[in-house]
């Protein structure tokens, strides 16, 4: 069962999950998400964390995967509304700048 | 008053998953610091994960052990017990990560948020030692 739904906002693909973001989920998450850009006219990828309460370093690294994205696909990537314990851990492993993080619906709206 | 308790799995996801939420329920009712409980959470999944990873390389039928114990006067301390491949090294006192990579950072997250970390390896088990001292939390 799929523990993500994706809603698409002109060329914004905003990708909602809810549930923590932990090793048991990463390789299913993983494939729909690539089968979904590669399926996709989409420039711009928002991974909404407002619902995630607990990141571990899989999750970690599947966002740096999808980062990592941007240069590939040449996609924009964000994190949309991390949770206090998610920044905490990014702010951990030294990525909390590394991502561009949006708070604001006005700031998915701007970028659609 | 010395706390003790001892938890084992199945070396699966799930089961690893379900360990962890049993362990974090026992902690529950003797740490009052819930930033720390995350943290205790966090370390016991990297550390199972690589146990998973690493010692049973990601194959079914293998066992983990967590001991928990509370040595005064205020060291926290797990025990994690695997049967699977030898560990091949020690903790690095230096990690070199570059945010692009997409794995490798269990261990660093581990030592960054525990006090002391060591590996053991006894006749065929693979023992994980990592402490933290939590003055003022039990």
């Amino acid at each position: 069962m799929s523990t993500i739904q994706i809603e698409q906002i002109n060329n914004c693909a905003l990708i909602h999950h809810q549930g923590d973001l932990t090793l048991e989920v990463i390789d299913q998450l993983k494939e729909e998400l690539d089968s979904f850009i590669t399926g996709q006219n989409c420039t711009c990828l928002i991974m909404d964390l407002s619902q995630t309460p607990f990141i571990d370093s899989s999750g970690i690294g599947f966002l740096v995967h999808l980062n990592n994205r941007k240069k590939s696909d040449n996609l924009k990537f964000f994190l949309f509304a991390p949770t206090e314990q998610i920044l905490k851990t990014l702010k951990l492993v030294r990525l909390l700048s590394f991502f561009e993080i949006l708070n604001d619906v006005e700031e998915i709206e701007a970028l659609a | 008053m010395k706390i003790q308790k001892i938890f084992k799995a199945q070396a699966t996801n799930q089961a690893v998953k379900s360990l962890t939420k049993e362990v974090l329920a026992f902690l529950n009712e003797h740490l009052k610091d819930h930033s720390l409980l995350a943290d205790l959470e966090l370390v016991l999944i990297e550390a199972c994960a690589n146990v998973l990873e690493h010692g049973y390389a990601k194959q079914p039928g293998g066992v983990i052990e967590l001991k928990i114990s509370y040595a005064p006067p205020n060291c926290l301390r797990f025990v994690i017990t695997d049967w699977g491949k030898p560990f091949a090294g020690d903790v690095p006192k230096t990690f070199h990560l570059t945010p692009e990579q997409e794995s490798g950072r269990g261990l660093y997250i581990m030592t960054q948020l525990m006090d002391k970390i060591t590996f053991d390896r006894q006749e065929e088990k693979n023992i994980l030692i990592m402490e933290k001292n939590i003055r003022g939390n039990l």
